[in-house]
């Protein structure tokens, strides 16, 4: 196996130029790209780093933000609920004051209604008890209690006021005539009773006896425009005015 | 049988001569330049990465990783070098399975230009690290009598690195063109793949003895990463 020189030198030369050329296409090119790739991670991970700590600082900020909206979170709710309390209050005040009126309203219409009610209950018993007296009485009268009737006239006539007395006095005395009505017709009896008790008074030209059947019972004098009398239906009437007067 | 690719002659002009050898080298070193100029053409800086620019970005950091690991040195200054030499070799070895490829590596004189590159280089990385004085003191090194024998070690090594890596290549040459006269087919495929393994192992032993030689020419105090 021999060696042959030339081929050896032109080999060693051959080597160098590979040698150069691969540095030249292979090594730098791959070594720079490898280079400049491992500069761009450490820049990456400074701008990483860097982000990080402004995420950091912004992740503190946004922490301090949410705690102190929290803490505005509960004074705000606490506020409301104040707030809500104190309406609730006002309007359940409001309310009962409402319903207060109301019920103080109604109960006046009610108060006034069986007020009404009472006064109509008792005027219609008031008014039905006086038709009833009337009724009563007027089933009553007869001869002998035109008797007592003309008895209590002539008494109730002598029993007058002295300033009465002389008013019938003056009135029988410038009339011509005195008339006296009744219920029922007058005896003579009674008649001549009320005749001389007149004339007592003053002389009586003449006397009218009329009958007027409205009297339930009683007597009416009559003279110089003026009349005297006693009857139940004044009383009743009295009575009336009298039993309504605190209806009205 | 020993199929020597110097005695091919492709062409010749007085002592000027192109053989085989030659011609399988420069396809050698068209494929590596040609493969290495189309991918780093176009590298990319930032993911993705294309699976070629990948390869020879892994070639080229493991190759540093082995350079100082050995060297206990920056491995850019002997990247070039040991690198190429790991390349070449293995490119060169791997294409023996192509039928009709004559590999380079084995010839013995393109082993001896490979250990002779290697023989110039330690001293050459040698003086430049650490200057002529004290690169050719290291020669007298335990004493001024240990010069003759430094230097004959320093021959013979050089010796040693042609031999081993020819020796290792034409054997499997070798083996293939026994095995094939003997048991033709499937049995010398097998071979190959050995081959392949034979080949790719001595490019690397070749580099790393390159790298270490060149390392020990450098004294241990020059030594720093």
């Amino acid at each position: 196996m021999a060696i042959d020189w030339f081929t050896v030198g032109a080999q060693m030369i051959n080597f160098l130029i590979l040698i150069w050329l691969l540095k030249k296409f292979l090594y730098r090119p791959i070594i720079k790209a490898m280079a400049s790739r491992e500069q761009g991670l450490v820049d990456r991970l400074q701008g990483v780093e860097i982000q990080m700590s402004e995420a950091e600082q912004l992740k503190k900020h946004y922490e301090v933000n949410l705690q102190q909206l929290d803490s505005d979170k509960d004074n705000i709710l606490a506020e409301a609920r104040q707030q809500a309390e104190t309406d609730r209050t006002l309007q359940l005040q409001s309310l009962n004051d409402e319903l207060q009126q109301e019920k103080k309203r109604f109960d006046e219409e009610m108060y006034q209604q069986q007020q009404e009610l009472g006064g109509v209950i008792n005027r219609d018993i008031a008014e039905k008890a006086l038709q009833l007296g009337g009724k009563i009485l007027s089933d009553l009268a007869d001869q002998s209690l035109e008797q007592q009737v003309v008895e209590h006239f002539l008494h109730n006539l002598a029993a007058l006021p002295a300033d009465e007395q002389s008013v019938l006095q003056q009135a029988i005395s410038e009339d011509d005539a005195v008339t006296i009505i009744s219920r029922f017709p007058l005896n003579e009896t009674q008649r001549d009773k009320i005749r001389s008790r007149l004339d007592q008074f003053a002389t009586v030209r003449e006397i009218v006896f009329e009958l007027n059947e409205q009297l339930i019972c009683g007597i009416t004098l009559e003279t110089g425009g003026r009349s005297w009398e006693w009857n139940i239906d004044r009383y009743l009437a009295e009575l009336e005015v009298e039993l309504l007067k605190p209806l009205e | 049988m020993l199929n020597n690719p110097d005695q091919i002659i492709l062409w010749q002009y007085d002592v000027i001569k192109i053989n085989a050898t030659l011609a399988f080298t420069w396809a050698v070193m068209a494929l590596l330049v040609g493969g290495s100029f189309l991918i780093t053409r176009r590298l990319s800086v930032d993911a993705p990465i294309s699976r070629f620019q990948n390869l020879l970005e892994v070639i080229v950091v493991e190759a540093n990783k082995q350079i100082r690991e050995l060297s206990q040195q920056q491995p850019e200054r002997y990247l070039p070098l040991i690198g190429t030499l790991f390349l070449f070799i293995f490119v060169a070895n791997v294409l023996a399975v192509v039928p009709g490829f004559m590999t380079p590596t084995g010839s013995l004189s393109t082993t001896t230009a490979l250990a002779l590159t290697v023989f110039i280089a330690v001293p050459v990385y040698g003086i430049y690290r650490v200057g002529l004085w004290r690169y050719l003191k290291q020669y007298c090194q335990p004493n001024v009598f240990m010069l003759p024998f430094n230097i004959i070690g320093e021959l013979s090594r050089t010796l040693a690195l042609a031999v081993r890596l020819y020796g290792n290549i034409m054997s499997g040459t070798v083996i293939a063109g026994i095995l094939l006269s003997i048991t033709p087919l499937l049995f010398p495929v097998v071979m190959q793949v050995l081959g392949l393994l034979t080949g790719t192992i001595q490019a690397y032993i070749f580099s790393i003895l390159a790298m270490v030689y060149i390392a020990s020419a450098t004294p241990k105090s020059a030594r720093n990463l």
